[in-house]
Order: structure tokens, then sequence, then C-alpha cells
């Protein structure tokens, strides 16, 4: 401070300041912006490099004049856009305007540029799978054509993927990983063939196959098409493709396989059986493709426990594993644990699989580093993961987005006299559970609710061996849980209450939906009312 | 075998080869020079600041080398400091920007990420007024300035 030219923050190189900035959150820029102008002037564009309106808190402050300005001054910092609002279409799309043709005076329509030219990734989606008009497609398409740069593009909405197939093909030199969600019906063979050539990855959520009227495929194999309308898929890295090929896997994917390179690593689906078609398979292979999704509709109806562990053991690459189905004994149930490192998603939801005990999902979230979610909800029987187990060991997995299990922890009986020592024990043990799913997750939603059974009688009870969810035991270990949309407590004796309810306004700013504040052992009226007067802030 | 460095300020540091290894520029000009005991100059660190770096070096002597940078989520890596590495960066501002321009130059990557995790924190969940005292800044803008870019912005806060 004594120097004539003191080093300050923003006079550092802006390497130096950008790897700052790394780990500062959107949220800690939107101060740092307004320290003084020249901060504004460098942070400014950091700010806006991400653009997604995802809570209704959010859209409500974004919705005023002077955000609206700053879009137009500040759009063209934009590199990552989400859109998932309806209203925000008409707000994101470059307005339609009438223009004259310079032949004959007749008018075309043409899209105003901007708000948006430099994107990297554009994402669309609509949670009720919006369908555009032609208008908003066109607008949409007018988008995709004013950002040159996109890399990644996804679109969940109803949009014929032939439309932005051309449009991909015409104006996206650089595209590399392009997620179509949404349901399509029509040609799934032209759908592949017209891929761009420099793809990487590729997510084809929903296509169901209708072949073209007449003997098209015939017809282009007699006339001999030539070789350079082929086009090649070299660059292509990764393919997901689910629906109904309506029995055309082969006619469909041999072809489209053949135009792949040795670079394709992974073809994933959930619901077409690819390794059980033999030629498919055996071209896969050839690839160095082995299966890596276990899911209901890959398996037979009814399987025993010894076959399903055999399954699950003769691939050693599962990035997910999905089985409905009560045949999950303790053969699976070790299968599944040695052969865990790959995988991303584990679901195991129906009751009765009780082969799979919590030390079991412990040494599952212990070995698969790129675990996102797992789903093991069964009514708690005798299979519950403990604290004990939780704490037994670290966790590799530091990405685990959506959980949904029985957590069983000690508890106490508060009305019995001098058992303040063990009351503190548990909130302790309980306070280390929290503090691993705060630090350790990036938890999207959490589901820890639910009803148990009874050995005894068999009937459905409150659990009463769970988490109390309060601040006294830990809960604001979860204050790192940003992302955190859904949290589900029902049917457990847990004891928030409105200082809970507070903090959780507070400190979870993505929370959307809370259930069980009044579904548990023991409702209390002053949650009901904060409830009521609270309405509408969550569902 | 030592190896000497002498700072912008002509003041001379005889140390272990491993750690002033640490820095990549160093064992590169090592490698590129060969075996030699005439000292290394480093024009652009002050002897107050290649003093603290050494520490640092020598504190992490036996630490693997980073290689690539590991795309960690952010959040999660900056309330991940070593405790001694907590301490070692509580010195004044002027200090901590000088250690991490070093960083940068003699291309320490550790060291870099401590200096440019600590700035981070420092600034983290304070409001503009505080950011402001922290690092003695004018505030020129008008309150109606102010709260304009507030109302622009305030969309990418968390609550």
């Amino acid at each position: 401070m004594s120097s004539s030219t003191p080093l300050t923050l923003p006079s550092l190189p802006t390497e130096i300041l950008e790897s700052i900035l790394l780990h500062l959150s959107q949220s800690d820029l939107t101060r740092c912006v307004r320290v003084s102008r020249v901060w504004h002037q460098i942070l400014v564009t950091y700010l806006w490099r991400t653009l997604a309106i995802r809570t209704k808190a959010q859209h409500k402050k974004f919705n005023t004049n002077e955000a609206h300005r700053a879009l137009h001054k500040h759009g063209s910092c934009v590199r990552d856009l989400y859109i998932f609002y309806r209203r925000h279409y008409d707000r994101f799309l470059p307005a339609k305007q009438f223009a004259v043709s310079d032949f004959d005076d007749t008018p075309i329509v043409v899209f105003a540029t901007g708000p948006f030219t430099n994107l990297d990734s554009l994402e669309l989606s609509h949670l009720n799978f919006l369908n555009v008009d032609v208008e908003g497609s066109q607008k949409i398409l007018a988008l995709v054509q004013q950002n040159p740069r996109l890399r990644r593009l996804r679109i969940d909405i109803g949009m014929d993927p032939r439309t932005v197939l051309g449009i991909v093909a015409k104006c996206l030199p650089v595209l590399q990983d392009l997620n179509l969600g949404l349901q399509w019906r029509g040609d799934v063979k032209d759908l592949l063939e017209n891929l761009p050539e420099g793809i990487r990855t590729v997510r084809l959520g929903n296509v169901f196959h209708e072949a073209p009227g007449g003997s098209q495929y015939k017809t282009s194999v007699e006339s001999g098409v030539s070789a350079t309308t082929v086009r090649h898929h070299h660059a292509l890295e990764f393919l997901y493709i689910d629906g109904d090929l309506a029995g055309h896997e082969e006619t469909i994917l041999l072809p489209f396989l053949a135009s792949c390179s040795r670079n394709l690593k992974s073809v994933r689906s959930t619901r077409l059986r690819l390794f059980a078609n033999a030629k498919i398979a055996s071209t896969l292979s050839d690839l160095g493709i082995v299966s890596e999704i276990l899911s209901q509709h890959s398996l037979p109806q009814s399987i025993s426990d010894v076959d399903l562990a055999k399954v699950i053991s003769s691939g050693s690459r599962w990035t997910n594993i999905e089985l409905l189905t009560n045949q999950v004994g303790p053969l699976t149930a070790a299968a599944i644990v040695n052969s865990c490192e790959r995988l991303e998603t584990l679901d195991i939801m129906r009751h009765g699989a009780r082969g799979l005990s919590g030390s079991h999902l412990q040494a599952i979230l212990s070995k698969a580093t790129p675990l996102r979610s797992l789903q093991a909800h069964w009514i708690l029987y005798a299979n519950k993961i403990t604290a004990s187990d939780i704490l037994s060991s670290q966790w590799a997995t530091a990405s685990l987005e959506h959980m949904d299990l029985k957590i069983d922890v000690p508890r106490v009986n508060e009305a019995l006299p001098d058992n303040n020592a063990a009351i503190q024990d548990s909130r302790n043990v309980q306070r280390q559970v929290l503090r691993r799913l705060g630090q350790q997750t990036n938890l999207k939603k959490l589901v820890i609710g639910g009803m148990v059974t009874t050995t005894a009688t068999g009937h459905y009870i409150h659990q009463r061996n769970c988490l109390e969810m309060t601040l006294e035991s830990g809960l604001d270990e979860l204050v790192y849980l940003k992302e955190l949309e859904e949290l589900d407590i029902h049917h457990m004796d847990h004891r928030a209450g409105v200082p809970e309810l507070e903090w959780m306004v507070a400190n979870l700013p993505r929370l959307q939906i809370l259930k069980g504040m009044l579904n548990c052992l023991r409702p209390s009226n002053a949650v009901r009312d904060w409830l009521i007067t609270h309405q509408g802030k969550w569902t | 075998m030592p190896v000497v460095l002498t700072s912008s300020d002509s003041e001379t540091f005889t140390v272990d080869k491993e750690v002033a290894e640490r820095s990549i520029l160093i064992k590169n000009m090592i490698e590129d020079v060969g075996e030699s005991d005439s000292p290394i100059p480093l024009p652009n660190v002050s002897s107050a600041v290649l003093k603290k770096v050494i520490e640092f070096c020598d504190h992490h002597r036996n630490d693997p080398i980073q290689v690539q940078d590991e795309t960690d989520d952010p959040r999660k890596r900056s309330n991940d400091i070593e405790e001694w590495d907590m301490k070692f960066m509580q010195v004044d501002q002027e200090m901590l920007f000088e250690i991490i321009l070093a960083a940068n130059y003699l291309d320490i990557k550790t060291l870099l990420d401590v200096g440019c995790t600590t700035v981070a924190n420092l600034i983290k969940g304070k409001t503009p007024e505080e950011i402001r005292k922290l690092f003695n800044i004018v505030n020129d803008f008008t309150p109606e300035e102010e709260a304009q870019i507030k109302k622009e912005n305030e969309w990418a806060e968390d609550r």
C-alpha cells in the first residue's frame, strides 16, 4: 500500500485473475462487480459466461428492465446458455423481422441478430417437452445459425431432428456434442447417416423407427449409392441411442457402425438390446466395445440370483445397472460390488431386493469413483445403510447427484433421564454422516424418507432410527449442497422445525421440493403454520 | 548438489536442487545449462518474496509434482487448503500478490493454486463494501449506478 503503484487484484495478469475467478461462484461475482468501475469492467464478462435461469426466484429477478438492458449489453459474453422457462424462449431467441426481397419486392422473413453470438454451449429444454410452432422453430434455428462456434447443443423440446441436423451440417462446423432428447418417429437409419462427420458424442434419447414408405433401402442399395455420399463418422467416440428400432436393429446399426472408426469407445442403450443381437454384438466387439448398461429390458423376465450374478460377473465395464427386480440376492449383490468401479448409476428400487446390504452399498460408494446416482430404496427391513457403514471408509465418489436410500443412525430415548451424553454421542454421529453428504457429494436430489416395516408384525411404521435433520444434529453440514433441488424426509421421526425451514430457505437456494415436514411421526403445529404463511415456497 | 539463486536485489540463496526444482522454470534452466556452479538470476523476484517461495518449496519438497490441472469442482477445491499452507499465506496483501506473481513466473503450480485459492477465499461471501475495505478500493460508483448494477446482475445470486 505504501508503494507508488500498489499491486491490486485487478492489476494481476489476466490468466492469474482467471484462476482466482475459477474459485468464485457466479453469486460471488455479482457482489464483486459492484466494488468499483474497474472491477465491473473486468469481471462482468465472467459473470455473464453462464446464463441459466433455473429457479422461480431467479426468474423473478431476471424479469426487470435493468436485467433486460443488461442482457443486450452483455449477451455477447454468454458462452453457456440454458433455456428452461417457456417465457424465456421469447426473450432469448432472435426477433422476427420482415424485409423485402431484392428481386421482386416480396416480403421475406429475417431474424434480428442477438443478443447471443458467442455461444459454446446451448441447452433448450422444457419440463413439459414444449412443442414449438413453426415460428418458434425458425427462431431457434436462427439462434443456432448466429452461433457458429457452438460445440455443444442439447435440444429436448419438440423439434424435428432432421431440421436440427440440416442446420448443424450447414452452420456448426465445430460441433462436438449433440444431445436430442425429444421423442421422434421416423427413419432412424437416415437420421444416423446424416449425423455430422466431425461429431464426437451423440445422444438420441427417444427415437422410434418408422421405415419410410416403399422399399427405399433396397433401391438405394441396387442403385449403388456412390461412396462420396456416404458420411464417415470417424471422430465419433460415444453413441447413446434409445427408443425402439422396430426390429430393424441390424439394417440400421450395422451400416452406421461401419461408418465409425476405432475412436468409437462406447455404445449405450437402455431399452435396445444391442448386445443381445449376435451380429451387432460382434461388430461392437470388433471395435473393442462391450456392454456397459444392464437394465431390466436386457434380461429374461424371471432370472435367478445365480444367473443374474453370472451376467454381472461376465462384464467388467458396467456404467449403469438398473434392476427393478426382487432377484437381487447375495450372489448378485457380491457380483455388483466386484464389478462396480466404472459404475455411474445404480438403481435397485423394488423392495424385496434383500441381498444388498448396507455394507454392500458402502463398498460400492467406496469403489465407484464416477457414481452419480444411487437408488437403493426398499422398505427398510433387515437391510439398510447404517451410520457406521457410512463412516467405516472414505467414499471414492465425489459426484453423487441423486441418492435415494435409508440411513439408520443410533438414536436414544430423549425422555429418559440422565442420557444427555448418549444424546450428544448420537448427534455427533449424525453430524458426521451429514458432513459426508455435504462435503463428498453434489446432490440435487436426496431421498432418505419412507416407511419401514417391523420384523415382528410386518406393519409399516415410521422410521425411528433416522437422522433428526436438526441444526443441532448437523443439518448445517449440508450448506455446500447449493444444487440441491429435492429433499424427501417423509415417514421419519425427524425433528426438523421452523429454525430448520428458515435455514433451508437461507442456505439451499435451489431447493424446490421438500417432502415430509408434516408427514412424519410428530408433526408440529409451528411447522404447519410456517408452511401456510410461506405457501408456494416449496411443493 | 545445491543450487544458487540470485534475487532482483542481488541477494543470493543456496538451496537443495530438489527444492529449487519445485519450480519448473528453474528445473528447465538446470536441464538446459547442465550442472554448473554459477548462480541462476531471477530478475523478477525480490529477496523478500524469494525467501517465502523457498520456504514453501522446502516444506513441499517431497510432494508429488502436479502434472495436470484436475478438473475438480472449484468449490470443493477452495476449501481444501492445508493448515500449513493457510498459515504460510497469512501475509499482507502486497506480499500475497507478489507470491502469486512469483509462483506464476517460476512456474510452481501448487503455490499458484494455494495463492489463488487464498485470494478467492478472502472474497467469498463478502459484500461489495467489505471487499472494498479489504483491498483498499475507492467506490467510484454513484449510489444510483451501484443500485442499477445490482439490479442488472442479481439474477445470478444464490438467493
